[in-house]
């Protein structure tokens, strides 16, 4: 990743400033860690607590956004890769013909597990009364929610980017020698799958509730 | 890694590149090639491939002409690649060009310390190596002005900075000046591959080792029998090759050529080069060329790296090469040397 | 590319092969059936999702997200399957046309 996006200003600078501020960071917040500690306010700092007081409401919606979010950049991401290679092999032989686009409709479809996966959760969302939100059944379904959207998002963002690169080898690949297309396109069809593990585990784990 | 970011810039080129990779002749296309008896000949084979169009309007058709031909196709291709590649890409091209603007520097200095006609001498500049004030060179009228504006002209000013002055110029053989300005150049571009890391990093290592090496090779097989001492050979030796450093060294106190020989037999693929040379019509220059094609065709089984850009140049450097050796052995009537050109794919 | 390339024999059918009103046919059709795949693709798993969530499964939206799931393999499929049978109706085709020269 660095190398790409490192690169640019020369000498490393960027790397350097990075871990500078990442260094500087972290000594400060176990500076004021060590200070809430030694000063007998340490359990001030209570992770725990602090999650117990975020409503379901949130954890779910949050689920929800984090599953769509993360499956569309995935599926955006693996056209962008795919559609670069394909607009450039399409140049020298152009014989753009439907077979070329399986691969972009193959990123499409991780676009659209996120979205049904999404509409599923939406589906379990309820109104709850005041009295009712803090009961253990809620935060199950809070943390239910949020853990599988970011099960799904997460598998389909990966899927999509391997969908994205593996169609990008598609592409170069028949416009050199158009028998070699079906050979790439089975791989591609097993990336694809990988986005569908994600698809029923989140079914899964959101099924319970 | 470098899959999740290369497309979003040069995806697009790296496509275009492969396409052109994909026009270079065949096999086939040459033995059709060798089998023709006229320049017209040649001219109608060529017609199908991508050189058709540019050769359908010349009417008298010439060694020199198709070179030339040939020559800007080649370079138009690349003019386009260069128009539309960004940041690190544009770079790293520019690296490519350097070579020759090395090989043009060089011939401008010759013709400036000959008293050449400047305007016959910018005609026989590669175009790849060409930059903006290049005609402003050629007023130049002592070598200490050459070399003033050379380094404020062009970007080959660090290699001249650190290993000439202008005195240089006026003193030392040609041929040694273009040897440790390469020198300088290609351990340049060698580190500024390295940069980039993962397979363009691993790739251009592999073919800018052997370039490193050829040039060693070619400096001790060429000083044999010159009043080029070892100490100086040795000072012309790239400092990034497969042979450095007891290669290098080894070369460097060679006599002859049979302990060239048995430098390159501890590297298997360099043992290859020396191999039954008596008996064989290649020449070792052509085993090095065999060799680079393979290398250059290797660079393309891997995707997202820019060594492709480097080695369709090279590939096709060579396509070149073997066209001009064709039409060259049709006609002046040598038909019997006529296979000794190197394919491709 | 190069209409010259057609009539001699070369070694690279790759750039002679299309035409030029036959490529802009082929590429509307590629067009056509990419867009209709892409709506279907959208319409087609949710439109199952919303009918069957009530209708078959009362209400259960993991068993309707499940076949929402599946539908879409199958329009991803069925979009293969188009590809591969206009493929195979290409590659019939050019020996057809040579056969006509």
């Amino acid at each position: 990743m660095g190398v790409y996006s490192a690169r640019g200003n020369g000498d490393g600078l960027p790397v350097s400033a990075f871990s500078l501020y990442s260094y500087l960071s972290l000594s400060g917040l176990g500076l004021v860690l060590l200070y809430m500690l030694l000063t007998g306010s340490g359990e001030q700092f209570n992770v725990g607590e602090f999650l117990l007081t975020i409503s379901p409401h949130m954890w779910s919606l949050l689920g929800i956004a984090l599953c769509v979010g993360l499956s569309v950049g995935g599926a955006a991401w693996g056209i962008f890769i795919t559609g670069a290679s394909l607009v450039g092999g399409g140049v020298h032989a152009p014989r753009i013909v439907t077979k070329n686009l399986i691969s972009i409709i193959f990123c499409e479809v991780v676009a659209i597990y996120g979205l049904i996966m999404a509409i599923v959760f939406t589906a379990k969302l309820e109104d709850v009364k005041d009295a009712n939100v803090t009961s253990s059944e809620m935060y199950y379904k809070g943390f239910a929610l949020f853990w599988a959207g970011l099960t799904t998002g997460l598998c389909n963002l990966v899927c999509g980017v391997s969908v994205g690169i593996t169609g990008s080898s598609a592409a170069l690949a028949d416009s050199q020698d158009g028998q070699l297309f079906v050979k790439v396109l089975v791989i591609e069809i097993f990336g694809s799958i990988v986005g569908l593990f994600g698809l029923i585990v989140g079914l899964l784990v959101s099924g319970k509730v | 890694m470098e899959a999740l970011f290369y497309n979003a810039d040069d995806g697009y080129l790296e496509g275009i590149v492969r396409g052109y990779r994909s026009s270079i002749l065949t096999n086939s296309a040459y033995i059709n090639l060798t089998q023709c008896e006229t320049l017209e000949d040649v001219k109608l084979q060529l017609s199908a491939s991508d050189y058709g169009p540019i050769l359908q309007n010349e009417p008298h058709m010439s060694t020199s002409m198709l070179s030339q031909k040939c020559t800007d196709k080649m370079v138009q291709e690349f003019e386009y690649i260069r128009a539309h590649a960004v940041a690190p890409l544009q770079q790293f091209l520019d690296y490519m060009t350097y070579a020759y603007m090395i090989d043009n520097v060089i011939l401008l200095i010759t013709g400036t310390l000959h008293e050449r006609d400047t305007r016959e001498l910018l005609d026989r500049c590669h175009p790849l190596g060409v930059f903006d004030s290049m005609p402003a060179l050629c007023v130049a009228t002592n070598v200490a002005e050459l070399y003033n504006s050379v380094l404020v002209e062009t970007p080959l000013a660090p290699y001249f900075k650190d290993c000439l002055s202008a005195e240089d110029l006026d003193e030392m053989n040609i041929e040694i000046i273009r040897n440790t300005l390469y020198k300088a150049y290609l351990e340049d571009f060698f580190s500024f591959s390295q940069t980039f890391g993962g397979p363009t990093a691993e790739i251009m290592a592999e073919l800018l080792q052997f370039e490193a090496d050829r040039r060693s090779l070619n400096i001790t097989i060429n000083s044999f029998g010159t009043e080029l001492t070892k100490d100086d050979r040795a000072k012309l030796f790239p400092h990034i090759g497969r042979l450095y450093p007891e290669g290098n060294l080894k070369l460097a106190k060679a006599d002859d050529v049979d302990q060239v020989k048995a430098t390159c037999d501890v590297f298997l693929e360099y043992r290859q080069f020396f191999d039954s040379m008596s008996g064989a019509t290649k020449t070792l220059e052509d085993r090095f060329f065999e060799y680079e094609v393979h290398l250059n065709k290797k660079s393309f089984q891997q995707q997202f790296h820019y060594a492709i850009f480097y080695s369709f140049l090279k590939l096709k450097e060579q396509e070149i090469r073997n066209i001009v050796w064709i039409s060259e052995c049709i006609s002046q009537g040598q038909k019997e040397r006529i296979n000794n050109y190197i394919p491709i794919f | 590319m190069n209409p010259k390339g057609s009539s001699s024999s070369s070694s690279s059918q790759s750039s002679s092969a299309p035409a030029g009103p036959r490529t802009t046919n082929v590429s509307r059709s590629t067009i056509a059936k990419l867009a209709f795949f892409t709506i279907a693709m959208i319409c087609i798993p949710i439109g199952t999702y919303f009918v069957s969530v009530d209708r078959y499964f009362d209400g259960n939206a993991t068993y309707a997200g499940i076949s929402a799931a599946v539908m879409a393999n199958v329009v991803l499929f069925a979009y293969v399957a188009a590809a591969v049978m206009e493929d195979s109706q290409s590659a019939m085709s050019p020996v057809s046309i040579k056969k006509q020269q």
